[in-house]
């Protein structure tokens, strides 16, 4: 991978990774630690990629990986900062404040899959696969995100 | 309320790496690039000159003090031939004369268990010995009779024409 095209994916997803990071995380520092490591293995990498979206899908799957090994690790436990995740969001409306810190509300596992559907659009199936789980797994996460996030948002109002 | 993924993804799209974050991931990876291996090699060197002067020092002890300042009189020399592998020479002056120590460093830098080819002794009389390997694997044990050579060992010294080795021999009195 040449200098421009390594700057180039960092640039375009580094959004990306950082945001995956951040719904597992829960907070800025660990994930911006995350974005780092992965683009450092993005950098390291010797297998060539097909497209961007293989870029973007490897991205994904390594933030993913990163950001659980990260949670598992004593560290992590230990200090874990409570943080009002909305308030990192640029000039959000109240709206989305409410909705966006419910999410961050919802069990971990729950996160991930929610962003992986909702924001960047994959299928269950394809979810399924950046996250390592079955794609039934996935649909049934996805449900009970949506009811929780419904009770939530109803206790909220 | 219902869960409105349209609302979800606006608050998403406000969610966004700091700048900072980033241009700091791709200059820490870019001064991964380059240097690594000269920074490696200066790493060796400094082992080598760590070693030997340790090595001078031990004999500096087991003769009462005498020694030291003559078994610093040695300089490094390193070289890197056509197929990118280091090289390593320590020349040591030793009667007016110089002893040649050479040694590969692999591209690991794992040279510490060539450099203890060499050691220096000191036997019962307070003579001190500079014992090595030479290229046909015989060890050779020749005398340092430095203290009745300092003229010629420092003129010895002084005549190598290796700038960058006597800088290295200047830091490594510095750190010794």
């Amino acid at each position: 991978m040449s200098d421009e095209e390594f700057t180039g994916y960092a640039q375009e997803f580094a959004g990306t990774v950082y945001r995956v990071a951040f719904h597992t995380c829960k907070n800025a520092a660990d994930s911006e630690d995350v974005l780092q490591d992965v683009l450092l293995k993005l950098y390291q990498e010797k297998t060539p990629f097909e497209s961007r979206e293989h870029v973007r899908r490897w991205l994904i799957r390594v933030a993913v990986n990163q950001s659980r090994k990260l949670l598992r690790s004593a560290w992590f436990r230990r200090s874990r900062p409570l943080e009002d995740c909305a308030a990192l969001l640029e000039e959000a409306a109240p709206e989305e404040s409410g909705v966006f810190q419910a999410v961050m509300n919802l069990p971990q596992k729950y996160r991930t899959p929610l962003y992986l559907y909702y924001y960047e659009g994959y299928a269950v199936r394809e979810v399924a696969s950046l996250c390592g789980l079955k794609e039934s797994t996935v649909s049934t996460q996805l449900q009970r995100a949506r009811q929780k996030l419904k009770q939530m948002l109803e206790e909220g109002s | 309320m219902e869960f409105h993924p349209d609302v979800y993804k606006r608050a998403c799209s406000k969610l966004n790496a700091p700048p900072d974050a980033v241009k700091e991931a791709i200059e820490m990876i870019e001064q991964k690039r380059k240097p690594r291996k000269a920074v490696r090699n200066l790493l060796v060197t400094a082992a080598i000159l760590a070693l030997a002067v340790l090595a001078a020092m031990g004999a500096n002890a087991a003769s009462d003090g005498e020694l030291f300042e003559e078994v610093l009189f040695f300089s490094v020399c390193k070289t890197t031939d056509e197929s990118g592998e280091v090289k390593l020479s320590m020349d040591v002056a030793e009667n007016g004369g110089e002893v040649k120590l050479s040694m590969d460093v692999a591209e690991n830098g794992d040279a510490l268990q060539n450099a203890q080819k060499f050691t220096i002794t000191e036997d019962g009389e307070g003579k001190a010995y500079l014992t090595y390997t030479d290229e046909n694997g015989i060890q050779v044990r020749e005398e340092l009779d430095l203290m009745e050579d300092k003229a010629n060992a420092q003129s010895a010294s002084a005549g190598q024409e290796n700038p960058e080795a006597d800088a290295e021999q200047r830091a490594a009195s510095d750190a010794g």
